[in-house]
């Protein structure tokens, strides 16, 4: 752009309200700099401005809201002494402009703003309103800063003391340190006023509180009083005691109607007649059947007491028993089982014949204990397991002898492992070897398969005891 | 004027604190509406409305034409649209370098009754688009700006600024009894009946 004094004089305006870009306002004040008829059309520009930018005078703008509120010669008359503050006077103007007031509100709403702003405060300012406006306080630095004004008094004096009297310059001075405490003062009154509205809104909240709570407890009551009145369960009924009185059977009725948890019943009844007294009966009957169901409940403890007593006596009399008795000693647990195995000839002598005896041995081992009558003594014996064929299965080659001794007859013991005879019945052969032999008096460690089907007339041996046994 | 006015007046001037603060609670509710906008000074235009309230009614000024509290009222209202349009007043760029030397800067013309007359007189002969352009342009609108909103070509505008600055320049001076308006701006610097009213002024 080539600066010329056309274009310098276009771009003025906005020189002035500094909305060039850079290079545009650059070129322009250097060509303002070497020109002076552009210097005096920036003059121009001033000056048009000036007079474009014209608003009504603050004073204006108050006498005619005042006029326009009042509409009499009051608010000419206050805004004719407003006009006289220092400030351009308005008391003409305020009347004969107000034409020319009202067509410049029109277009410019910055005036139009202002002078509701204007209305605002005078509505405020209205007696009538005070009672129906409420204004909130400034925020509390706002007040604390407030405390910083000098007192008014003081400065009236200042201002005044070129006209006013000698006697009211020394009032005011005087007034000042007074003055100054009374700004304080009305910020502690205003603090005051609001504790006390704040203790009283705090109070009127207890109150509440403390009605709501009263209500409360009585509801509570009069819940204690409904549940008493309301029959015991079938489930787990009471005994009635003697004395105390039967329930209504309407009452207990209108009793289960009515639910507990219901707001309409936790709720006070009317407090009519018919209802207040058919109440009382109820409460009347709930407080004596509590006293007999006291009374029973204290029977009730004092027999669990004598139980009491009774199980104790008891429990020492098994404790002196059980310590009067001998010791049974260790107990030995085990899964071995000792059966007692007769001779098969009993039956022949009349003692009765014993049966099979029975040998679990898929539960575990056995050790039969073979009785035998004979006193005559063999310097060796011999066991054969047959089966009920007579067939050979085995000799056990544990058998342990105990020799008999005056008294008694000699007996062997012979231990068959688990699993050692299929379950079925077999018979064992105890036979002795007058000749002797070594392994008679060794115990032999297991069964050994026979060697012949048919054992009992081996030569050497004489057949001593026939046993029955059955293996399960 | 109602006694109680006077003894009000007579009681705050004399530091009475239930004067005192009867008046300060008068203004506080009659500035209320300025709070928002004086936000950053309004403890000082508050002070600034004390001190003069208090000038005032020492100086006798108020003389009972209406109620204490409209007198307040008023006061108020000056003082806070006063430091409103203060705050609010365009700040013309920095032209030091181009005033250098220059005596024949135009103060504003708005400072006295006669020059608002004077304001008058010139508007009502200028057209309304003039007064809106140039208000738009008070507003701080850009030409670009302006164009566009007002659909015209900114070259347009900027020659239609000038002569609505030329009618408006010219027409001030032939109320000052002035010479007839040149067409151009660049004779109309050199007037001496321009340089005449506006150091006169």
């Amino acid at each position: 752009m080539t600066m010329n004094c056309d274009l310098a004089a276009e771009l003025l305006p906005w020189l002035l309200n500094g909305t060039l870009e850079a290079a545009e306002r650059r070129e322009l004040i250097e060509h303002l700099r070497g020109c002076d008829a552009c210097r005096a059309a920036l003059a121009d520009t001033r000056v048009a401005w000036d007079l474009f930018d014209w608003h009504p005078p603050a004073a204006a703008l108050v006498a005619y809201a005042g006029a326009a509120e009042a509409g009499g010669s009051g608010a000419k008359a206050g805004a004719a002494e407003a006009g006289e503050r220092g400030a351009p006077a308005a008391s003409g103007e305020a009347t004969a402009g107000a034409g020319a007031i009202e067509e410049h509100l029109a277009g410019c709403p910055k005036c139009a703003a202002e002078l509701e702003l204007v209305r605002t405060s005078r509505l405020l300012a209205d007696p009538a309103e005070d009672g129906r406006i409420v204004i909130l306080p400034a925020p509390r630095e706002q007040a604390a800063g407030r405390q910083e004004v000098p007192a008014p008094a003081a400065a009236a004096s200042a201002a005044a003391a070129t006209t006013a009297p000698a006697a009211s310059a020394t009032a005011s001075v005087a007034a000042a340190p007074a003055a100054t405490a009374t700004w304080g003062r009305r910020d502690d009154a205003a603090a005051r006023r609001a504790w006390q509205r704040s203790a009283l809104a705090a109070s009127v909240v207890g109150l509440l509180a403390a009605t709501g709570w009263i209500e409360s407890a009585r509801h509570s009551r009069e819940l204690e009083r409904r549940l008493a009145a309301t029959p015991a369960p079938a489930a787990a009924p009471v005994p009635a005691p003697a004395g105390a009185a039967p329930v209504p059977a309407g009452a207990a009725a209108a009793a289960k109607a009515r639910p507990l948890a219901s707001p309409s019943a936790a709720a006070p009844p009317a407090p009519s007649g018919p209802a207040e007294a058919e109440l009382r009966r109820r409460a009347a009957e709930a407080e004596a059947r509590l006293s007999a169901l006291a009374d029973q409940n204290r029977q009730l403890q004092q027999q669990v007491a004598a139980l009491g007593r009774t199980a104790t006596e008891l429990s020492q009399r098994s404790d002196a028993l059980q310590a009067s008795q001998p010791s049974p000693g260790p107990r030995i647990e085990s899964d071995l089982m000792v059966t007692d195995v007769e001779p098969a000839e009993r039956a022949e002598r009349g003692a009765g014949a014993p049966a099979a005896a029975a040998i679990p041995l898929s539960s575990g081992a056995a050790t039969l204990l073979l009785h035998t009558r004979h006193r005559d003594s063999y310097p060796a014996y011999e066991i054969e397991v047959r089966d009920v064929q007579g067939r050979l299965i085995g000799k056990p080659t544990r058998v342990f002898r105990a020799p008999g001794g005056q008294d008694s007859f000699e007996e062997f013991d012979i231990t068959l492992g688990r699993g050692a005879l299929a379950p079925g019945a077999y018979t064992l052969h105890l036979f002795g070897r007058p000749g002797g032999s070594a392994e008679s008096s060794a115990p032999l460690e297991s069964i050994s398969g026979g060697s012949g089907a048919s054992g009992t007339a081996r030569s050497g041996r004489e057949a001593l005891e026939t046993y029955s046994i059955r293996v399960s | 004027m109602e006694t109680s006015d006077q003894e009000m007046v007579s009681r705050y001037l004399q530091g009475d604190a239930e004067a005192m603060g009867t008046v300060d609670a008068w203004i506080s509710r009659a500035a209320w509406p300025y709070q928002r906008r004086l936000s950053g000074r309004w403890e000082d235009v508050l002070q600034d409305v004390r001190l003069e309230v208090t000038r005032l009614l020492g100086q006798g000024r108020f003389r009972g034409e209406s109620s204490l509290r409209t007198y307040l009222w008023q006061v108020v209202s000056h003082t806070c649209l006063d430091q409103l349009r203060a705050l609010g007043r365009w700040q013309w760029t920095e032209l030091a370098e181009v005033d250098e030397g220059r005596s024949a800067l135009a103060p504003p013309v708005t400072g006295g009754h006669e020059d608002r007359d004077l304001v008058q007189r010139v508007l009502e002969r200028v057209s309304g688009d003039c007064r809106q352009m140039w208000r738009l342009i008070a507003m701080g609108h850009s030409y670009r700006e302006m164009s566009q909103r007002m659909g015209v070509a900114e070259g347009t505008l900027r020659v239609r600024v000038l002569r609505c600055r030329e009618k408006a320049v010219a027409v001030r001076r032939e109320l000052l009894g002035g010479a007839p308006a040149r067409r151009r701006n660049v004779a109309a610097a050199s007037s001496p009946n321009f340089s005449k009213g506006a150091n006169g002024e």
